[in-house]
């Protein structure tokens, strides 16, 4: 079996074309495949050794997976302005003002409500 | 992908690394008439010039030792030395003005060193006199065990060291790399290396 690698730049020079590869595959574009593939790596220094060093490939396929899946759960959570204006046109009598203007009153009412338990 | 798109995918990455400071040190192959030089920058300048295009494994234990595996390539971290080490073999240049990271030598290696660097362009001296010189005449032995380990060859010039009988005495890269280094700041080398004795 291989060795472990010793240093980051070992780790890039064994796995950064198939990691790439591989976050193409899971993202479907190069832009969020480079971004996915820096954040594997950056993980993967962070948290570096590996728990098994003979195992770093597999350890980089989960990480990227892992960070791939937080990424898409992320994404569903958080809506952009485009797809708000697309959930309430205007034609509705809604407009994405009336939304943002709402979800404003909602959180300084929110706040309100905190400054008074604090007193 | 191609080479270069992926050596700027990379770049940025690095980038990255390097802000969080998880690449201490980043290392690069350099080209030059002594063949392939592997050079290795830390935070405080160089810390590694190593005769061939990879380190020995000794080599990058000592280096993970002392900076942790954050260890990349990374020709922009590299390129200041580089550039002076270009100059040298051209001719152009008689001392080097990177900083230099000794970390992790002893003090009596760190002396020999340092006293190294005080031998002039194109000069000779003895193990016995360096020994002299770090003020213990009889450790010309530890002096030549220091000399010998220099991790940062040519920059600090371990190649202006010679045996006393005149021969030229050890080097990490082979005689026929201090006999050039000599070469280029001395102009010629008589034939079979420097039959007199200069300390």
């Amino acid at each position: 079996m291989r060795e472990g690698a010793r240093t980051f730049g070992e780790l890039l020079e064994r796995y950064e074309r198939e990691i790439f590869a591989y976050a193409l595959r899971l993202t479907g574009s190069r832009p969020d495949a480079e971004d996915l593939y820096q954040d594997t790596f950056l993980a993967a220094f962070r948290a570096w050794p590996p728990p098994r060093r003979d195992n770093e490939r597999a350890w980089l396929y989960r990480i990227a997976t892992n960070k791939h899946m937080d990424g898409t759960r992320r994404s569903k959570r958080l809506v952009s302005m485009a797809d708000l204006r697309l959930a309430a046109p205007d034609r509705d009598g809604v407009a994405v003002m009336d939304l943002a203007n709402a979800a404003r009153a909602r959180v300084s009412d929110a706040t309100r409500k905190v400054r008074t338990a604090l007193r | 992908m191609r080479d270069h798109a992926v050596a700027e995918m990379r770049e940025r990455l690095l980038a990255r690394a390097r802000r969080e400071g998880l690449a201490a040190v980043g290392h690069d192959v350099i080209d030059s008439p002594v063949g392939h030089l592997w050079v290795a920058v830390g935070p405080r300048g160089v810390t590694t010039i190593h005769f061939g295009a990879e380190p020995d494994a000794g080599e990058l234990r000592r280096l993970v030792r002392l900076f942790g595996p954050g260890i990349v390539p990374d020709r922009r971290r590299t390129a200041p030395v580089a550039r002076e080490l270009d100059q040298y073999f051209a001719g152009r240049r008689r001392a080097f003005d990177v900083a230099v990271d000794l970390r992790g030598v002893t003090p009596f290696q760190e002396r020999v060193l340092r006293a190294l660097t005080r031998i002039p362009y194109g000069g000779l001296t003895t193990y016995a006199a360096v020994a002299h010189r770090v003020g213990n005449d009889r450790a010309s032995r530890a002096a030549g065990a220091a000399v010998g380990m220099n991790p940062v060859p040519i920059v600090v010039p371990c190649h202006r060291v010679v045996a006393s009988d005149g021969t030229l005495g050890g080097y990490g890269g082979g005689l026929e790399a201090k006999r050039y280094l000599l070469a280029i700041e001395r102009a010629e080398v008589p034939p079979g290396g420097w039959p007199k004795r200069r300390s």
